[in-house]
């Protein structure tokens, strides 16, 4: 159990990349996400808590130990690698027992501790081959033991599942929930994978350009974005967005989609006469028999549910509808789209901002 | 009907088969043939080469001899020479391809300075031949009175074994991605250690070709080794093998090529147990 705490950390590798002027604190035993598109500094900042990297300033405490200037191996942590460099030369028994050796425990209670993570991870029958002989999801396992076994404070974890097929990673996915949640060692988790960050994280911070941008718990941060960057990256399919204005007609607010005119019940403040971005879930999407005359243009069947792809009469813009699979809406159909007006996200136009 | 195309394709397919054997049996014949021919001469009474003739070179059992070895064996020291040159690669290799693993190291994983200057001084260093050095080197070890003396030689060519050594770990060590080292730090090793516990062992194959390639250098000189070593007792087999073979009016090929196989024994063998680590090794030299 352990507290990490980043104070004001900034690494700066010149054209924007690195991380700016962080301030997080993890708590003990949380599963903390850090989100964001490559080159965000989400890697940085894991591994400048792994002591990989050195900040230009700013500081890292780990249960309000000041451990910025700690080498790797004082920091009592473990890390899962993207590729998870497992040592190829070893046998997995070697590769688990690596960490162990380090830490003057005698050989048989090594052993042991192997074999204990062995069942866990359902490896023992390839304890004695090499990682090249081994699939990618044994390795994976292979490599969370190899975290595990010491027993550290933190977990830190680089895009683990990444390397995994779609199947395997839905089910690595749980278990790494489910080991995390058993142990409740605080775990540090580096994704670009928003699908990951909603189904693994007690909390998710999402990063851009080095910047924190959002940081809260994943559905809060599904439903109220801090802005259109971060509506856009979290959902899938992901969120529409139209161009609207705001207007307001005596103590009425409207919202002016081309030629559609639809009454909100908000108060738009200064932003009344202005042009805003409208976020639209796709799953908040009906079909009516008022609304926004659109035409159905293309459907992507997923089994049970479909993607339908809408053009927006007026003008011209495509929004994407989940739906259920029973629809009766055709390919050239036109109809009426409606939403439940309280679901609806208003950006401002210019700095992407939620209002 | 009958697929006429098919049967078109499937003969160009046939013909290019053909052709690419019969330019592979080619290059075999070429590769093979001095070794058969040195084999054959070691093997035969001749004394010099105007007796040789085409159809000598299909062995005659009744004709062939042992006696050029004999000769070799029982009346020169072959076996000090052997065993001199064995010290001076052996020795060569261990001092050089050390160094070389710490250079190669540090010269792909560590921020150390002057490190561009380094790595172009190397490389034009590896331009030179190693036979300009020779005079320099009498010069200096005439001075320090390193000349006829083991440790001399073995400084020179551990010197020599060092540059090329360092470059090819260095290449390779770049190519093994750091999240290895990086993992052992984490797991307790520091830098260092971790270079030494980790990325060393998966460069293994690297380290064996610079091995292998450090001792076939010294043990094939002869030009260094003409010059400093004066003392019969000292002399290497390169050295030994221009002795023994010179005769009172012409080269004496006989001998000559009878030296030059049992010369070739101990780096036949060499190369026979690393074969799996030279083809990837010699990869590597040609990939950067």
């Amino acid at each position: 159990m352990a507290t990490i705490s980043l104070q004001k950390l900034t690494k700066d590798y010149g054209n924007h990349k690195g991380v700016f002027d962080l301030d997080l604190t993890i708590e003990s035993g949380e599963f903390f996400v850090i989100l964001g598109p490559s080159g965000c500094g989400k890697t940085t900042t894991l591994r400048i808590i792994a002591g990989l990297e050195t900040p230009d300033s700013g500081k890292v405490f780990l249960d309000n130990i000041d451990i910025t200037d700690y080498p790797p191996r004082e920091r009592n942590m473990s890390m899962v690698f993207q590729n998870y460099a497992l040592y190829p030369f070893m046998t997995v028994r070697e590769n688990i027992a690596f960490p162990l050796k380090k830490m003057k425990i005698n050989k048989t209670d090594i052993e042991q501790k192997v074999e204990e993570m062995a069942r866990i991870l359902s490896i023992t029958d390839i304890l004695d081959k090499k990682p090249g002989q081994i699939s990618g999801g044994q390795r994976q396992r292979v490599a969370l033991g190899r975290a595990i076994v010491k027993e550290p404070k933190v977990f830190l974890m680089d895009e683990p599942l990444s390397n995994l097929d779609a199947k395997l990673r839905v089910g690595m996915r749980a278990e790494l929930k489910r080991i995390q949640m058993s142990l409740k060692t605080t775990t540090v988790y580096v994704t670009h994978d928003q699908i990951e960050a909603m189904t693994l994280a007690d909390r998710v911070a999402v990063l851009n350009n080095g910047y924190l941008e959002q940081l809260d718990n994943p559905m809060k941060v599904y439903e109220k974005p801090a802005n259109s960057f971060i509506a856009s990256f979290l959902g899938d399919p992901p969120i529409n967005f139209i161009d609207a204005e705001l207007e307001k007609d005596g103590s009425q607010a409207f919202l002016i989609i081309g030629d559609s005119k639809i009454p909100i019940n908000r108060d738009p403040g200064s932003y009344a006469g202005k042009k805003v971005r409208v976020g639209l879930r796709p799953e908040d999407i009906k079909v009516s028999s008022k609304g926004i005359p659109a035409k159905l243009t293309f459907i992507q069947p997923l089994g049970r549910r479909r993607l339908e792809h809408f053009k927006i009469n007026s003008t011209g813009a495509e929004i994407i509808r989940a739906s259920s699979s029973d629809q009766t809406l055709n390919i050239g159909d036109v109809c009426f789209i409606d939403f439940n007006e309280e679901k609806i996200l208003l950006f401002d136009k210019e700095n992407g901002k939620i209002i | 009907m009958k697929n006429d195309k098919g049967k078109y394709y499937r003969r160009i397919r046939m013909a290019k088969r053909i052709v690419s054997h019969l330019f592979l049996i080619l290059i075999v014949i070429f590769s093979i043939f001095p070794i058969y021919y040195v084999l054959l001469m070691s093997l035969s009474p001749l004394s010099n080469l105007s007796q040789m003739s085409v159809e000598k070179l299909i062995p005659n059992l009744t004709y062939l001899t042992t006696g050029n070895y004999a000769a070799i064996l029982y009346h020169y020291p072959f076996l000090t020479w052997l065993k001199n040159t064995l010290i001076f690669s052996a020795s060569a290799t261990f001092f050089g391809v050390l160094l070389a693993i710490s250079s190669g190291l540090a010269l792909s994983r560590m921020n150390i300075p002057l490190r561009k200057v380094i790595l172009y001084m190397m490389l034009i260093l590896s331009l030179f031949p190693f036979v300009i050095m020779v005079i320099p080197f009498y010069f200096m070890f005439s001075e320090l009175g390193l000349v006829n003396s083991y440790t001399g030689l073995i400084i020179a060519y551990s010197a020599g074994a060092v540059i090329f050594a360092s470059w090819l770990i260095k290449n390779y060590v770049e190519m093994i991605p750091k999240d290895f080292e990086e993992a052992a730090q984490i797991d307790g090793y520091t830098k260092t250690g971790a270079l030494f516990r980790v990325v060393l062992p998966i460069a293994k194959p690297v380290v064996i070709f610079a091995l292998v390639l450090s001792f076939m250098g010294p043990y094939t000189d002869y030009a260094l080794a003409g010059q400093l070593l004066t003392n019969p007792n000292m002399y290497t087999m390169a050295i030994g093998m221009y002795y023994v073979s010179q005769g009172t009016v012409s080269m004496n090929y006989g001998t000559y090529s009878a030296f030059a196989v049992l010369m070739g024994i101990p780096i036949f063998l060499l190369f026979f147990a690393f074969q799996r680590y030279l083809v990837s090794g010699f990869s590597i030299a040609m990939y950067k």
